[in-house]
């Protein structure tokens, strides 16, 4: 048992860390696309050369960023075969769709007017070069889109059957997959999120620019369009994450008490807006839960449930049964009682395979959607982890909460005084902004792949169950290996980046 | 229009490599698919069920068997 958590464990790190890496390029892709063809779009209007000139440098700076992404989200693919087998196994056929999309439409519309964008300059004309432009955004787009579809199924598994003869669950509603809220939800708060990173990073290297090689004339525009872009990301985002915050309170109570610290839920429940958690709280004492806080009355109780003395379930309630939405009972069906069941329908997935009785079949069918809580006897496993959960959520609405500051503040300046953003103190909050822009998308992640464990694919597959059979020594060889050549590529590409931010004219 | 797209890509990958920051992401390229892509695919990524298990039948067991046991 020691050895199989440490494969899932060392699995898990070697999972975040590729996925970790991809997602330094990926929203910088979605956000520079966008901005490059809005400032494209602003040349081709006013046949301004200034901007126009704008629009190749950045053009420039999205090529590489795109070149050093390309193939790091395939990793994942491969660590899918080899690391999660049974996962891989299990969902083939809900993956297999969304991704095959991706693989072959989006990917290959990105892929294919992405040359024109980068190279076609003087060869295509001005038109068919924007409409390169706007395709290759969108194409980015769908390609994240299909992506998200999947991982929002694994957190809310929906439009499938489970197959006993073929160990997979089956797609029965192709539109309920692709159209769940949360896919809908993830779509927005994850491509409006990465707007404003890009945004972000134009303003940094901008400021950078005006200071460094005195190009006001050359870097003002810039600033503007990323500044709007950015704002406009940055606001859908908030939005998006309230309504994903009303999702979570639905799908997966779990995480959302997990985001607050939240170990006894009730009636206008208070949203932490500064808390330090005491690391001594467990589950099986009752110590208090935070050292500090400092907490918004009613908030999370509105956030969550639209009604600021709505019941919030904590993790003690979750696990009990306990939770209400207008004054009735919802969610009643105790971790105890899920266990049991769970056990019932593995119970009865390894009879059905031996007789194939029709009895075996309603009683897995009946218990499937508790099927994963059969792995586990103690409800205390059940728990994810609260610590990294409630920061990482923590972080990402406090570093969200500065950027919108951020493009108000840049915009105000860009518009009415210009001269502060050639100061030295503007270079260095631009370039600073940058690392807490990718700190707050990555936060993002870390507080939604966290807060869903112990689950795979949510009540359905725990990730001690969606592994290989591997020896940990080889999941820690090829996770110092990704470790080592990761480390290698990004230095390399950073490199280029600078040299080309320092040199282009 | 084929001969002209044709020719547009190969003009594309000339001027990819005309210029220092070009070449040097090719070579950047060039190495992430050579170390992630083949070789790490090739030696340490094998697809289990895949090399493990000749028809789906025997994959779709060895998953049941995987799922039921005591994990």
């Amino acid at each position: 048992m020691s050895d199989l958590i440490s494969v899932v464990d060392w699995s898990r790190w070697q999972f975040a860390l590729t996925a970790m890496y991809h997602w330094l390029f990926v929203p910088l892709t979605l956000g520079l696309s966008v901005i490059v063809a809005v400032m494209e779009t602003i040349a081709y209007k006013n046949g301004s050369e200034q901007i126009n000139k704008l629009v190749r440098f950045w053009t420039k700076i999205f090529a590489v960023n795109f070149v050093c992404g390309v193939a790091t989200g395939i990793i994942l693919e491969f660590e899918f075969g080899t690391n999660w087998s049974n996962y891989s196994w299990f969902v083939g056929d809900i993956f297999g769709a969304p991704l095959a999309i991706e693989g072959l439409f989006a990917f290959f519309l990105e892929s294919t007017f992405v040359v024109v964008m980068v190279l076609g300059w003087g060869r295509v004309s001005k038109k068919f070069h924007l409409t390169s432009t706007w395709l290759t955004a969108i194409g980015a787009m769908i390609s994240a889109l299909w992506i998200l579809v999947a991982n929002a199924w694994m957190q809310y598994p929906v439009g499938m059957t489970f197959n006993p003869d073929t160990m997979r669950n089956e797609m029965t509603s192709f539109w309920s997959v692709a159209l769940s809220p949360v896919a809908i939800n993830k779509l927005i708060h994850a491509v409006t999120s990465s707007w404003a990173l890009g945004g972000i990073f134009v303003i940094g290297v901008s400021c950078y620019m005006m200071r460094r090689r005195r190009e006001t004339a050359f870097a003002l525009p810039a600033v503007k369009v990323a500044g709007w872009v950015g704002l406009t990301g940055i606001l859908i985002t908030c939005m998006s994450g309230h309504s994903s915050a009303v999702d979570v309170s639905r799908t997966q109570p779990m995480k959302l008490a997990a985001m607050e610290g939240l170990w006894n839920g009730g009636n206008s429940t208070e949203l932490v807006a500064f808390g330090i958690l005491n690391p001594e709280k467990t589950y099986a004492n009752d110590v208090d839960p935070y050292k500090f806080k400092i907490g918004l009355p009613g908030a999370l109780s509105w956030i969550a449930r639209g009604d600021s003395k709505a019941f919030i379930p904590g993790i003690y309630d979750i696990i009990d049964g306990r939770d209400e939405v207008n004054g009735e009972p919802v969610n009643t069906v105790s971790y105890a009682e899920r266990m049991e069941r769970g056990a019932a329908a593995r119970a009865a997935l390894a009879s059905y395979a031996e007789t194939h009785a029709q009895a075996d079949l309603d009683a897995l069918h009946a218990d499937y959607p508790y099927f994963g809580y059969g792995y586990y006897t103690d409800a205390a496993d059940l728990i994810p982890p609260v610590g990294l959960t409630f920061y990482a959520f923590h972080i990402m609405v406090l570093l969200g909460g500065y950027m919108v500051a951020f493009f108000v503040v840049a915009l105000l300046l860009a518009y009415r005084a210009d001269r502060w953003l050639k100061t030295l103190g503007a270079s260095w909050i631009g370039m600073l902004s940058i690392v807490a822009a990718w700190c707050c998308s990555q936060a993002g992640w870390i507080c939604a792949e966290v807060g869903r464990q112990p689950w795979v694919i949510q009540d359905i597959m725990p990730t001690r169950a969606a592994i290989s059979a591997l020896s940990a020594s080889s999941v820690q060889l090829t996770f110092w290996l990704f470790a080592a050549v990761f480390t290698m590529l990004l230095f390399a590409e950073i490199t280029i980046l600078f040299t080309k931010v320092n040199t282009e004219k | 229009m084929i001969r002209r797209i044709t020719s547009f890509y190969a003009y594309a990958l000339r001027k990819s490599v005309a210029s220092p920051t070009g070449r040097r992401l090719w070579i950047v390229l060039a190495l992430k698919i050579s170390i992630l892509l083949i070789l790490f695919k090739v030696l340490f990524f094998p697809n289990r069920l895949r090399t493990d298990y000749d028809t789906d039948a025997e994959r779709a067991g060895a998953v049941r068997t995987a799922l039921t046991s005591n994990r």
